[in-house]
């Protein structure tokens, strides 16, 4: 679907994925639900925000940045630095975005962030206990998770009046309410040293004291750019865009979040780059429900997001994106994970579904093998043995079931290319594929309605750093199902042979053509995953459902 | 299916229903719900103690039934539980919901599978999977509060 076609404004769409309204003052009666309906940016708006530069225009430091600074810096970083503490008039990131108006570059300097003020704001918050409603407000617009004994969740003018009850520093830029950002637009949040010498830590997980969901949110923040600093323990998200047209992520590290390290959702004309994550419960990067494709225009323009240069690792997920359309991830490293990368069309909602039109090309993916599903970890994590609050946050508890042991799954995803990777040592498989039943998208089964036209072109697979082979376990897996899917020009290991659960060699490109039924699937393979939707953590049985092998690590191949 | 099953079936129409009233024909089953046509049982090739059924059951009463996926109890010949997981799926599928935080909505339990609610002569896919690995007899049926479903 072309990006242009609904032409300016934003098309009403809904966020989908769980929110947890919990924090530090909610009642035992919090519960999980949806985030607000959103709306997908104007598709003829919007740049990818500059690197800012010059000396910021506000700058925030804590009462050690000084011993810091002569402690840590070297150099023009040091005097640099040194002279920006004279201007230091914030000891809170978010004193200064609320001082902030568009445009503004707000500078960090060294120390550790903990954003107390922020920490002390209730969620739920009785100051705007008014602009909660309950999502079935909205009728089908929210795609069937509506409960209204439980599906309460937050609107825009709750974010924008309340900004630090759900997050730890908000950035929420539409003052009007209209839907386009207004106010708080532009602005660049940048440390001013190495990006570990600035530190923003959240209080932690569940009903801990100051636990926030999100540690930056920018909320309708056109051009926001965060930059240079580390983010660890959000309850949620540590880096949340959501409705944003323009942001960039840049040199940041995410370390241990309940969920996500850095995660957007319909937002467009964004770049992830030069970025770590790690310690996700569910992914390292979440892409989700992304910009559609714009057609005949130019490789760069076509994707509205873009990711460069991520190394994601020792999360459950490296990168995952429900309904991550229009996402172009090149030259990333995805590792140490359960599962590499993945994309999928599992929700009911989310905007864009199914997914489709992602590329992924020269990224290394490699040795995602780590299971955090056995059974001393589920014991852990099992919150009758020990509620949320009481783990350790850099314990990972996984809040997404994946086969280990996978570099590249795509479950339910369309015109997806895959070219160009270096994909190896995934003990299970090396790029997976199977369909989703269309009921998960609260549609009606009409059969066949995914795995349609994926490419898988000129990967290098089970081949490691200098050539040695790195076998993974199979290299290939498909279901069956769909029209369209091909792989050409994938090369093995020397005097190795590549290889799949289905005869490779009858689907060169391009595929089979939409003309033809498309084919079913093969029943024993597509019911061979179902089983593992029983997945339940709290479950002494269901952690490691009869029938599904996800859950244990295959043997080294 | 876990060990939190009592269980099996709770129909949410007060009266006693007529059975066998929807549908093109009758299906295979002890009971309102019954298997559109016998289901398959699958060995998973890298599981191979375990299996994996699957099928489509309908609702042959005249009432809307609830099912609750891990409610149902699979059973051997002399009516012990043998231990199993089941899904409304043909298929694999998730919630978007963090399996640690409070419990799912119904709706959301109803998307994903967990429960299926039923209108008189509505199917749903069931997927049900056990070991044969853990000393238990062959399962013979899925038993729920007002029937059976054979397991071939």
């Amino acid at each position: 679907m072309p990006r242009g076609g609904d032409g300016p404004g934003r098309r009403l769409a809904v966020v989908l994925f769980a929110t947890l309204a919990a924090a530090a003052a909610l009642p035992a009666t919090s519960l999980g639900h949806p985030e607000r309906p959103t709306s997908f940016p104007d598709p003829n708006a919007g740049t990818v925000p500059k690197q800012p530069r010059g000396a910021p225009d506000l700058v925030v430091c804590k009462a050690d940045s000084e011993e810091r600074i002569r402690d840590d810096l070297k150099g023009k970083k040091r005097k640099r630095n040194l002279r920006l503490l004279d201007r230091c008039r914030f000891n809170h990131i978010q004193e200064a975005v609320d001082a902030a108006g568009n445009g503004t570059h707000i500078g960090l300097l060294p120390g550790v962030y903990r954003e107390v003020p922020s920490r002390r704001v209730p969620e739920p918050n009785p100051d705007c206990a008014g602009e909660r409603f309950y999502t079935q407000a909205d009728g089908d617009a929210i795609g069937g998770v509506n409960d209204p004994t439980r599906g309460e969740t937050a609107n825009y003018r709750y974010q924008r009046r309340c900004p630090n009850a759900q997050n730890l520093i908000a950035i929420i830029g539409d003052s009007d309410g209209d839907g386009d950002c207004d106010d708080k637009c532009n602005i660049a949040i940048e440390g001013q040293a190495g990006r570990k010498d600035v530190l923003i830590r959240g209080a932690g997980y569940g009903t801990t004291d100051g636990a926030k969901l999100n540690l930056i949110r920018a909320d309708r923040a056109d051009g926001i750019y965060l930059a240079n600093f580390t983010i660890k323990f959000s309850d949620f998200n540590n880096i949340y865009a959501l409705e944003t047209n323009g942001f960039r992520f840049r040199n940041i590290e995410s370390k241990f979040s309940r969920e996500y390290g850095f995660l957007s959702f319909t937002s467009d004309n964004g770049l992830y780059e030069r970025l770590e994550a790690s310690g996700s419960g569910d992914s390292g990067i979440y892409p989700g429900s992304g910009p559609e494709c714009e057609t005949g225009v130019g490789l760069r323009d076509k994707y509205g997001i873009e990711i460069r240069r991520v190394n994601s690792h020792g999360n459950t997920i490296g990168y995952s994106g429900t309904a991550g359309n229009g996402i172009f991830a090149h030259e990333n490293r995805f590792h140490g994970n359960a599962t590499g990368m993945t994309t999928d069309s599992f929700a009911s909602g989310h905007p864009g579904m199914p997914q489709d039109c992602a590329r992924w090309v020269d990224n290394r993916v490699y040795s995602n093998n780590v299971n955090l599903f056995n059974e001393r970890r589920d014991e852990y994590c099992e919150t009758d043995n020990r509620p949320v609050e009481e783990r350790d946050p850099k314990v990972v508890c996984p809040t997404f079931q994946v086969p280990v042991g996978t570099g590249i799954l795509i479950a339910g995803g369309n015109e997806n290319l895959v070219t160009g990777n270096r994909i190896y040592n995934n003990w299970r498989d090396g790029i997976k594929l199977f369909f989703v039943p269309a009921a998960f998208r609260g549609e009606g089964e009409d059969g066949i309605d995914t795995s349609f036209e994926n490419r898988f072109l000129s990967n290098k697979m089970g081949i490691g750093p200098g050539g040695t082979a790195r076998p993974n376990g199979n290299d290939f897996w498909w279901d069956t199902q769909g029209y369209g899917n091909c792989w050409d020009g994938n090369r093995a290991a020397p005097g190795r042979q590549l290889t799949a659960n289905f005869r490779l060699a009858l689907n060169d490109c391009p595929g089979l053509p939409a003309g033809p039924p498309p084919s079913p699937g093969n029943p024993a393979k597509t019911s061979s995953q179902a089983p593992c939707a029983a997945w339940d953590p709290q479950d002494e049985v269901l952690q490691d459902p009869p029938g599904c092998d996800w859950f244990k690590r295959p043997p080294k191949p | 299916m876990g060990r939190r099953a009592l269980a099996a079936l709770a129909l949410a129409g007060a009266l006693t229903g007529l059975a066998a009233c929807g549908g093109d024909g009758a299906s295979l089953g002890a009971g309102d719900i019954g298997w559109v046509e016998e289901p398959q049982v699958v060995v998973p090739e890298t599981l191979p103690k375990d299996r994996i059924l699957t099928g489509t059951v309908r609702n042959d009463a005249f009432r809307e039934a609830k099912l609750v996926a891990r409610e149902l109890r699979l059973v051997d010949a002399d009516g012990d539980e043998v231990e199993s997981a089941a899904t409304f799926n043909a298929g694999f599928g998730r919630s978007y919901y963090s399996p640690s935080r409070e419990p799912l909505p119904e709706a959301e339990l109803i998307r994903v599978g967990q429960e299926a609610v039923l209108q008189p002569g509505d199917t749903v896919p069931l997927t049900v999977s056990w070991s044969t690995d853990d000393g238990s007899d062959a399962p013979v049926a899925i038993e729920y509060e007002a029937g059976s479903l054979p397991v071939p």
